[in-house]
């Protein structure tokens, strides 16, 4: 019996789930699903930023303004939330401009195939309360530095504090 | 089937589709990869209703309310990028941000309800395969589909997780004369302003179907017919 979900499952079910359909604005950034334990049950949260897009401008995000989350184990939304609302946490309220990384397509593609291979493999020992293998805990840092936007990730930090602590012990 | 109409194929040519089914225009013609194709649908007619979105500076990320505008004048209902901006924001059917360049943006639901709102019923459909996508087109509906912009415009700076974050109109289909397979399909895009841009399946594939497969699509055809 499979302890969790495949991460890829879970990222397919977010991106898929009728909450998505429902109450998430296509133009919404929505954030790469990243475990927790903070709700006492493994889970893995989201956040949804208002963003403007143009071909050949930098992306540029507002605050996240809802949340939500989906277990881990079960294949179900454990919460929403509008952070006006229900705050996750602290965060920076000013708008971001995303300095472009200057990867090409192709690798950019790449880095979203691996972080989703590694945070896979890392999500189950962060679960059930393992160290882990420290090469992994470091390439999954890496990644999560590669794919998550630099001006953005203290809001992914307010969200999931315990996984980030859990990468950097 | 024949293909007298409209389109220019020779008569030897094989039928590669049931054409029965098909009720948009047709005709042979060379896509930009210099390929020969059967292109399904009126591209070039659609492409008048493309519109830049952005014109109402308060409300800059509208990309869905501007594909509703795009079909709604495709079925003869005239109505402007601000009109329809201010009855979403009238009914709460579009996302008001602190920062207004990043409001306007809408749900798939919000975007078939603005449509049925003003007169041309839509739903949201989930999409398993490309050719659920062309059949829509085919049979002349009016198709809106959640897409990644990074896949669509090959720009890694919105790429972002993969996920949909941009609403295009889908106007045809390009398949291959001789044995009827996908080889794309022609959008109107507000974020690029560009209309019947040329979109290759493999690329279909990762913006749309990756990316969850929904549409809007409307409950009746060019013809006016009810589907």
């Amino acid at each position: 019996m499979t302890e969790f979900i495949a991460y890829e499952q879970i990222r397919k079910k977010i991106a898929t789930h009728p909450l998505r359909q429902s109450e998430i604005p296509a133009e919404h950034y929505v954030s790469a699903p990243l475990p927790t334990l903070r709700w006492t049950t493994p889970a893995y949260a989201v956040f949804a930023a208002p963003a403007a897009r143009a071909p050949g401008r930098p992306l540029r995000l507002s605050p996240p303004d809802r949340w939500w989350a989906m277990s881990a184990r079960r294949r179900q939304v454990l919460v929403y939330a509008h952070q006006s609302v229900t705050p996750y946490g602290q965060i920076p309220t000013e708008a971001v401009t995303v300095t472009p990384t200057g990867r090409t397509f192709a690798q950019a593609k790449e880095d979203l195939r691996l972080f989703d291979e590694l945070i896979g493999e890392a999500a189950p020992h962060f679960f059930r309360g393992e160290t882990g293998p420290e090469p992994i805990r470091a390439d999954v840092g890496e990644i999560l530095h590669a794919v998550l936007p630099r001006e953005g990730l203290p809001w992914f930090r307010a969200l999931t504090p315990d996984f980030f602590d859990w990468l950097e012990r | 089937m024949s293909y007298d109409t409209p389109g220019d194929l020779a008569p030897d040519v094989p039928p590669p589709i049931d054409l029965g089914m098909v009720d948009v225009p047709y005709s042979l013609d060379v896509l930009p990869d210099g390929r020969e194709s059967l292109v399904l649908g009126d591209v070039s007619g659609l492409a008048e209703y493309n519109h830049l979105q952005g014109t109402n500076p308060d409300f800059q990320g509208t990309c869905g309310l501007c594909s509703d505008m795009n079909q709604l004048r495709r079925f003869g209902v005239d109505v402007t990028e601000a009109e329809l901006v201010d009855y979403a924001v009238q009914n709460g059917l579009c996302n008001v941000s602190d920062d207004p360049t990043k409001s306007g943006g809408t749900t798939p639901f919000e975007q078939a309800k603005i449509l049925s709102d003003f007169g041309v019923p839509a739903h949201v459909e989930t999409g398993d395969s490309l050719e659920d996508l062309a059949a829509n087109v085919e049979q002349g509906r009016g198709v809106i589909i959640e897409a990644n912009a990074g896949e669509l415009w090959q720009d890694a700076n919105y790429l972002e997780s993969g996920q949909y974050n941009h609403a295009v109109s889908v106007t045809g289909v390009a398949r291959n004369p001789s044995n009827g397979e996908i080889q794309g399909f022609f959008i109107n895009d507000s974020g690029t302003g560009e209309s019947g841009k040329f979109v290759d399946a493999a690329t279909m594939d990762a913006a749309w179907l990756q990316a969850g497969g929904f549409s809007v699509v409307t409950d009746i055809a060019n013809s006016g017919r009810t589907i």
